[in-house]
Formats: C-alpha cells, sequence, structure tokens
C-alpha cells in the first residue's frame, strides 16, 4: 500500500526501519541497494532523504552512494510525487504519431512543466522515452494504466475521467 | 613482495627500449621516460579509472595495432611496441580536447590543452544555467560547473582513497555532477581538502575564514584546531580526530600541551619547535643542527 499523505519524520523512519529489516541479513555482495530503493519508493512514492539516511545509518553505507543511485535511476524521486503520475510517452514512434501536441495540451491542462508535480501533491508530469507498445502510439501513461491511440479529443477528458477513477486501480 | 623482487618488463616506445614493472601502468612508465601523454582523469596516488581518454596511444602488439586508454594499460608480459604520439592519437586527443573545452570553458589546464593542441572554441550550450536540474544555483556552484570535467579524482580520493565518501557523482548524461548526498552540507567530510588537491581543475576552492575551514561547492565547514601551543588555527579538528580514531590513539582533546601523548595537535611551527627542544635536552640534536630543522 502506498501513503497518500506526507509522512512525518518519526513514520517515514518507522515504516523505512521495516523495509530494512529485511535486507540486513544480506552479505555485502548480496545486498541489492536498487531494490531496497525501490521498496522504499513503492511505501511512498519517493525517496524521503530521511530515509535514505537512516539506510546509510543501519546498513553502514555511505549516504553519498544511495544519493548516486537514487539520482542516476529516473523512477525515482527524491521529492514527493503527486497522486496521479502521469507519463507522456514521447519516443520516436509516439512522436511521429503526434505526441508533441498531446504533451502541449496536457502541460496546458495541467500548468506544469515535466518533471514537476503540482503543489497540492495531486499530479506529477513526466516525459518517457518509448515504453515498447509503439503500435498504440501516441501513449500516455496514468498511474501504470496505458491509454493508447489519443486523439486530442480523448486527451481533453482524460484527465477529469482519472480524478474520478483515481484510487480504484481500474485498468484502462 | 618487495620493490626488487618485482618483473622487470621491456617495452619500445618509438623506437626506443624502456623498463618498468610488471603490473605498473603504461601511462607512468612512458611519461617516466619523458614522452609527455597528457592525462587528466589519472592520478598516481588513485586507482586507475579511464575516464577522460586523453592519455590514449598507439600500440601493437602482436601484430596488431590498437588505441588504448594508457593509464588503464597495466604492464604485462608481451611484445609490446607504444606510439604515443601518432597523427591519429593526435587527431583523437584533438576531438577530446575540444569536447572538454565546450563542457569546461573556464578550466585552465584545458584552455592550456587547447593551445597546445591547436584545438579551438565551439559553439556553447545554450542554457548552461540549467545544467544541473533542480538544484539551486549559487556563485560557487556555478563557477564548479564551468570548470569540473568529471574526472571523477576527487571522488575517488574521498571514498576509496580515505573512505570518507563526502561527495559522489550524481544523476546521469548531461545532468551528471559531483555533489555531497542530497546537495546538504557533507557530514561525512573531515576537512582533510584531498577533493581540492587532486583537482586537476581548481573546480574545487577550500578557504580558511574565521574559525573554520570551507570548502567549495560542497557547502563543507569544519571548525579548526587551536594550536595548544602558539593559539594559531591550523588543522580540521575532525580530521585530527579522524587520525587518532585511525591509529588508535586515545584522543582527549582537552589535555594541555605539557602533557600531550602526542604531537598531532600542534602546529608545524610549534612542532618543530617542541621536537628541537626534546632533541636539545636529551643531546640527540647538538647546537648547531638546529637550523636544519
Ligand atoms: S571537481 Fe575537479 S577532481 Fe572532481 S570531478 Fe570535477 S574536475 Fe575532477
Ligand atoms: S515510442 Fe511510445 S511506446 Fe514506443
Ligand atoms: S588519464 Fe587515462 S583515461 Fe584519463
Amino acid at each position: 500500500m502506498s501513503q497518500h499523505t506526507i509522512n512525518s519524520k518519526e513514520q517515514i523512519e518507522q515504516i523505512t526501519l521495516k523495509i530494512i529489516t529485511s535486507y540486513r541479513h544480506l552479505s555485502e555482495e548480496e545486498m541489492d541497494w536498487i531494490a531496497l530503493l525501490q521498496d522504499i519508493q513503492d511505501q511512498f512514492r519517493y525517496l524521503p532523504p530521511d530515509g535514505l539516511k537512516l539506510c546509510a545509518r543501519e546498513l553502514n553505507v555511505p549516504l553519498s552512494q544511495l544519493y548516486s543511485i537514487a539520482t542516476f535511476y529516473t523512477c525515482f524521486s527524491l521529492a514527493p510525487r503527486g497522486k496521479t503520475e502521469i507519463q507522456v510517452c514521447m519516443g520516436t514512434a509516439c512522436h511521429i504519431r503526434g505526441a508533441e501536441p498531446i504533451l502541449d495540451k496536457i502541460l496546458q491542462q495541467l500548468a506544469l512543466n515535466p518533471g514537476e508535480t503540482s503543489p497540492d501533491l495531486e499530479y506529477s508530469l513526466e516525459t518517457v522515452n518509448c515504453v515498447g507498445a509503439c503500435a498504440r502510439g501516441p501513449l500516455v501513461i496514468i498511474n501504470s494504466n496505458y491509454y493508447g491511440n489519443l486523439t486530442m479529443g480523448q486527451v481533453e477528458n482524460l484527465l477529469s475521467k482519472t480524478r474520478d477513477i483515481n484510487g480504484e486501480g481500474k485498468n484502462g | 613482495m618487495s620493490w626488487n623482487d618485482q618483473q622487470l618488463i621491456y617495452i619500445s616506445v618509438e623506437g626506443k627500449k624502456i623498463s618498468g614493472f610488471a603490473g605498473e601502468n603504461l601511462l607512468e612508465v612512458i611519461n617516466r621516460e619523458g614522452f609527455e601523454v597528457p592525462y587528466l582523469c589519472h592520478h598516481p596516488g588513485l586507482p586507475a579509472y579511464g575516464a577522460c581518454r586523453l592519455c590514449t596511444i598507439q600500440i601493437q602488439t602482436n601484430g596488431k595495432t590498437s588505441l588504448v586508454a594508457s593509464c588503464t594499460y597495466p604492464l604485462r608480459e608481451e611484445e609490446l611496441e607504444v606510439f604515443p604520439h601518432t597523427e591519429e592519437v593526435w587527431e583523437l586527443r584533438q576531438m577530446i580536447i575540444k569536447l572538454l573545452l565546450a563542457q569546461s570553458p573556464k578550466a585552465e589546464i584545458i584552455q592550456n590543452l587547447a593551445r597546445q593542441y591547436r584545438v579551438e572554441m565551439t559553439a556553447q550550450p545554450e542554457n548552461e544555467s540549467e545544467f544541473v536540474a533542480g538544484t539551486k544555483t549559487t556563485e560557487a556552484l556555478q563557477e564548479h560547473q564551468e570548470k569540473c570535467i568529471l574526472c571523477g579524482r576527487c571522488v575517488r580520493a574521498c571514498g576509496k582513497l580515505l573512505g570518507n565518501n563526502a561527495i559522489s557523482f550524481a544523476s546521469r548524461g548531461i545532468n551528471r555532477h559531483v555533489t555531497p548526498p542530497l546537495a546538504e552540507p557533507p557530514e561525512a567530510c573531515t576537512g582533510c581538502g584531498a577533493c581540492f588537491h587532486v583537482c586537476p581543475t581548481g573546480a574545487i576552492k577550500m578557504q580558511m575564514e574565521n574559525n573554520s575551514l570551507k570548502i567549495e561547492p560542497w557547502q563543507a565547514e569544519v571548525n579548526l584546531f587551536t594550536c595548544p601551543g602558539c593559539g594559531k588555527q591550523h588543522f580540521p579538528k575532525k580530521n585530527i580526530q579522524e587520525v587518532h580514531s585511525r591509529i588508535n590513539i586515545d584522543y582527549k582533546p582537552d589535555h594541555d600541551f605539557a602533557e600531550a601523548n602526542s604531537l598531532a595537535e600542534l602546529c608545524p611551527a610549534c612542532r618543530r619547535k617542541h621536537t628541537l627542544a626534546q632533541g636539545l635536552a636529551s643531546k640527540t640534536i647538538t647546537k648547531g643542527m638546529e637550523n636544519i630543522l
């Protein structure tokens, strides 16, 4: 289950500590830092700095190493992400099939730039490069649901629709 | 294995026979003989890295010719002919320098290389200030970014050499940069200054200010130790504590000068005076020898 509110430092540390527990027994060679960070990101939908610091202390790893990993992979975020995560595919196929105007439309509607999260933590917007569903381009992914073969008209309704179904985990 | 039973290897560089020890890196061996192969990311005190490729040379072994980065090429038993400055090598270095110059136009060492290799400045990227996305750009950061070539010497010195790991690489692609974790003042920094000393481009600044030592752009600030002898500020406290704990000396920050069980807290000048006084007292140093110290 992922948290939909910003947690206090205590809460973050408590939850992170639980995740850390399942990694403690691993030897240095077995340790999978990416998996650990993924578990934390799944929990909070971002990597809270306090959580990272706790990992560094508890698992005796330099914080700088965790920070390197956390900033290398785009799937990790160090700032809270919105409840609705929107990814617009800008890969070659989607680009040719008209991703550009679709992105523009979404930018307008949300008043966000790619990589930003709305101040009320409702939306995060991101562009991605090909998600392997080129035949269905242009394509937008909203909270892991794929919306393919989009027309400009559909984009218009998409966001209000997701607002309604958000949290119910329906597949589009 | 001691120094003198290391195996000697002979190679030929531009027809000249030279030797080095097995396992030594080619760059150091040929530069020792004065061939002046340029390098940036390599540092004799640090593990090999092979990031900048400036040390590329042409080699011929087993009848095959190839270009290799000499700093990561260990000397081993083989017929090896080296050509450090062929036309092909020269062109490759020109390209590397051209890219470095575009990336770090303010670095003096790059400007000098550009002059030496007759490389001219190309157009600059427009959005330099947006370089590191998501971090606020201070003046110190800006200056750093215009000089840093991402050679990783500072990161290796801090991590691999000293084990402090106060800084590391972050992000990737055009956003790759060196930073303390979370872009916050680094807790792990002891103020040793190793990063400052190994940086080839002057992208790191170290300054004494009031009672502390500042290292930018890491926002590192550590307190300085007051010399128990003369009261002058000298080494960073954390650094002295670190040294003490590593060599297992009980650290007593408040013991007085007279009963110092270690000289580490004295500033270099007082330390010399102290050694001299002791030496004269115990007659291991005679009058007249004192000006040697
Ligand atoms: S700060 Fe200096 S030593 Fe560190 S990566 Fe940049 S150029 Fe290299
Ligand atoms: S380009 Fe969009 S899914 Fe491949
Ligand atoms: S000095 Fe050899 S690759 Fe940089």
